[in-house]
């Protein structure tokens, strides 16, 4: 590879420009004219893949992890494409994520709120989950590998052992630094998903204070820091961190297991609930993604959607808290969106008269969804009970991913069954 | 790759491990090979640099090869080879394709070898709605023949080699002499522009071939061929050979017009007199079986279906079981669980409870359906039993689950109209009461 600094193609792709380099690999902003779209090439040199008598297997277990990985499909993790490991070049092929990572907001001049700290780490943590659920362990969380997609969106990139083992070793033995690594993985010893956790606290720690929590003048001191010593505490370094989110970032940061996050649930529960006490007045204007997310996963309507769906349904739809006595929908008016009840109470009425009263996780409108003919309002329905309303517009719904639409449709087709079932039955007795 | 031996597969193409040859044409040569990322195995076409340089410019060309790989990649079909990734460099230029166990139809137009009848007016028609989806998506085949249609099954058809024609200079070098020019339409000869009519012209001598084991033209250079395509009519297939009903000669012909005004005008027109002259001429009569074109146009005509697209609807026809059962059969049972539900094609069903009549269900209407719809009610809540003779299509709760979510979702959007509709009808007749 030093022998072709610049180069014009990777494999089948086009280099439009160089995007970095690290001291194992490069990675390249490239074309792929087949698929028509701009992708991230990262080329892995590493003197493993020309070991004689290594070399072939870790190739093979590079493309296989690669594909593995390929395999997570989430909105918070970037798409792995396509990976090839030739005689002399290795290289993976991903989504490409315009906004460079989080690496930049770990200047102490360059910090985020704390919200958005709390925000990216709670998306952070429901991704990992979403992956150890896969069986897969990342083993490298950094904010080098955590990419910035836009306001609090993150994506968690280069997934998968084999892709960065080499990396892992040269940078325990020096040339990197193991500033991320859990007191387990510096011991060697087996891991599992809360190797991940620690690396996330420490991601964490770094974001609030600007400052890693252990500073080392080499990486000796550095392992010694991070298997013997406790780190400062956040708020010493940034007074305004609350006491609670202190707390989190310590507990995920525990060198012992037992005292650490047993799981990505619990970690990320304590994310949304901070958010929920200790924010929730500083953006009262619009719901936080966190906030969104977690209602949406306790209403039963959403029981049966994964994750990547329900982060679907957090983006395609408006939040709104509303008092009581606003009417929401008025017979007659054309209907272009249906509606949740997230909390509160609204009733429905038809001149006047009342006909139901729906309270959280029911749903209504959604008969403009349902109908196939150009639908319209035929009864009102207003506030009863200061409320938040969550609104779907029909054409959002169309773009959605088929499978988001099939859980929708698998929602509504239940209601249906159970409202035909009354029907019936109120038929039969009448 | 390129300090291979030309006699030698090479080790590698692209990214590709060469597994071994699997055959070679005029402009190309096709490798079997390892995806290990995708973990399947793939059919590589390698198109020779010859080929490759020839015809318009270099950039130009290669622009072309894979603006049109890259569209025919879009179709995604069960009767298409997928194209999976197309590359094209300075010198070497391949298509990454899907591998299709079975030899192609060339293997059945030797006389010796034909095929019967109904099956290939079953693969016939199985290929003109292929193309029909292609053309919907705007892609032209340009080089239907024989060769590129491969055989997946006992009359399951996969086409191959979509819109790269041009591009791969095939038909040049067709008409110059390495090939010939016996699939190509007059105003392909011409040079005409082409639109979807000249596949339906070539498919329509692909279909003489197989029925007769003869080309429709006979020849001993290209340039008395090309004459013949333009000017003379055919003999008819029924001449060739015994068993040929009148309507499959009819449209063989209408298929060959030479004018396009007088040639079936859309895919469909073709498709669905293939369809006819099969029913008419009752040519599966002999067995219980039904045809997958008898399937597909059963389904097509349903309501219920409307919103399918192709690729979906022979996903149905796939997943369904179909019987003829005569009158009387009970279909389904009270109180039994219920793991699938019932599509009626043709006769009549009736539903009833406790022995007293609830309904009537007729053809293009579904029965059982609970059973799909509510995961709480899987216990069949009334029997159904068969009036008179009658088709029906089972479909299975677990194999629908194996569907693709396209079709799923059809099927969703399809249950939900129906779930709207008598929920309105009930709350009016509550209203009413």
């Amino acid at each position: 590879m030093s022998e072709a600094p610049s180069r014009d193609r990777i494999g089948k792709y086009p280099v439009i420009k160089q995007l970095g380099s690290g001291a194992t690999s490069e990675v390249f902003l490239c074309n792929d004219p087949f698929n028509g779209r701009d992708v991230a090439v990262k080329v892995v040199a590493t003197d493993i893949f020309d070991d004689p008598a290594r070399g072939k297997l870790f190739k093979k277990l590079f493309v296989n992890e690669a594909s593995l990985a390929g395999k997570l499909q989430h909105p918070h993790i970037v798409q792995i494409y396509d990976a090839v490991a030739e005689d002399r070049l290795n290289y993976i092929v991903m989504e490409y994520v315009d906004g460079g990572t989080l690496e930049k907001f770990c200047a102490a001049d360059n910090l985020l709120p704390i919200e958005r700290v709390v925000e990216m780490s709670f998306k952070c943590s429901r991704a990992l989950e979403f992956a150890h659920r896969m069986g897969i362990t990342h083993r490298d969380i950094k904010p080098a590998n955590i990419l910035h997609a836009g306001g609090s969106d993150v994506k968690i990139t280069d997934f998968g052992a084999a892709l960065n083992a080499a990396a892992e070793t040269t940078q325990v033995s020096a040339i990197g630094s193991p500033a991320y690594m859990s007191p387990q993985q510096v011991k060697e010893h087996p891991l599992d998903h809360r190797t991940d956790i620690y690396s996330m606290g420490v991601v964490m720690y770094h974001l609030l204070t600007g400052r890693l929590p252990f500073q080392a003048s080499n990486s000796f001191s550095l392992i010694y820091q991070i298997t013997n010593m406790d780190p400062t505490p956040p708020s010493a370094l940034r007074p305004e961190i609350p006491a609670r989110v202190e707390a989190i970032v310590l507990r995920a940061m525990a060198r012992d297991h037992d005292d650490r996050y047993p799981d990505w649930e619990t970690f990320s529960l304590d994310l949304a609930e901070v958010f929920r006490t200790e924010y929730i007045g500083a953006t009262e204007a619009e719901f936080a993604d966190t906030d969104k997310f977690e209602t949406l996963r306790t209403l039963a309507f959403f029981e049966n959607f994964t994750d990547a769906e329900l982060w679907e349904v957090a983006r395609m739809s408006s939040w709104r808290s509303v008092p009581a006595g606003e009417v929401l929908m008025r017979e007659g008016e054309p209907g272009n969106f249906f509606c949740i009840l997230a909390e509160g109470e609204v009733k429905v009425t038809k001149r006047g008269k009342l006909l139901n009263l729906l309270r959280t996780g029911e749903a209504f409108g959604e008969m403009a969804y349902l109908a196939k003919n150009a639908p319209m309002r035929v009864a009102d329905v207003s506030v009863t009970d200061n409320a938040k309303i969550i609104s779907i517009p029909t054409p959002n719904l169309e773009q959605a991913s088929d499978t988001c639409r099939h859980k929708f449709d698998r929602a509504f087709m239940e209601i249906l069954v159970e409202r035909l079932t009354m029907a019936n039955i109120r038929l039969s007795g009448v | 790759m390129s300090a291979a031996e030309p006699t030698l597969p090479p080790e590698r193409i692209g990214k590709y491990p060469v597994i071994r040859k699997l055959g070679e044409g005029a402009t190309s040569e096709v490798y079997l090979c390892r995806d290990p990322f995708n973990e399947r195995d793939v059919a590589v076409k390698r198109i020779f640099p010859e080929a490759l340089r020839e015809g318009a410019s270099g950039g130009v060309y290669r622009k072309l090869f894979l603006a049109e790989a890259s569209l025919a990649g879009k179709l995604s079909h069960p009767h298409i080879v997928a194209i999976y990734d197309a590359v094209v460099e300075e010198d070497s230029g391949y298509i990454v394709m899907e591998v299709v166990a079975g030899g192609t139809l060339e293997a059945h137009t030797a006389a010796d070898n034909l095929l019967p009848i109904d099956k290939i007016v079953e693969i016939v028609f199985k290929c003109t709605r292929a193309l029909s989806y292609a053309n919907q998506l705007g892609v032209t085949h340009r080089d239907i023949k024989p060769g590129n249609i491969l055989m997946s099954g006992p009359a399951d058809i996969k086409v191959s080699d979509f819109g790269l024609a041009l591009s791969t200079g095939s038909d040049t070098t067709q008409v110059t002499g390495i090939g010939s020019p016996a699939y190509m339409s007059p105003e392909q000869i011409r040079e005409q522009p082409l639109t979807q009519q000249t596949d339906i012209y070539s498919l329509g001598v692909v279909m003489y071939q197989l029925l007769t084991g003869q080309l429709p033209y006979q020849a001993s250079n290209n340039f008395s061929m090309i004459y013949q395509i333009t000017t003379t009519d055919p003999a008819p297939p029924s001449s060739l050979r015994d068993g040929i009903p009148m309507s499959v000669d009819r449209i063989v012909r209408k298929a060959m017009q030479k004018d396009q005004a007088r040639r079936y005008q859309t895919w469909e027109d073709f498709a669905k007199e293939l369809a006819e002259a099969f029913r008419a001429e009752s040519l599966a009569k002999k067995s219980e079986e039904f045809a997958d074109s008898e399937k597909f146009n059963a389904l097509r005509g349903m309501n219920f279906f409307r919103r399918f697209s192709d690729p979906e609807l022979w996903e149905v026809v796939a997943v369904g079981s179909w019987e003829k059962v005569p009158a009387g059969t009970t279909l389904m049972r009270e109180g039994e669980s219920g793991d699938h539900f019932c599509m009626i094609v043709s006769g009549e069903v009736k539903v009833t409870k406790n022995k007293k009549l609830l309904n009537v269900l007729g053809a293009g209407e579904c029965v059982g359906e609970m059973a799909y719809l509510s995961d709480s009610s899987k216990v069949r809540g009334a029997s159904v039993s068969a009036n008179g003779e009658s088709h029906i299509v089972r479909i299975g709760v677990a194999e629908l689950t194996n569907a693709s979510a396209g079709c799923r979702l059809k099927f969703e959007r399809a249950f939900i109209g129906i779930l709207v509709e008598r929920l309105n009808s009930a709350n009016t007749r509550l209203t009413d009461a």
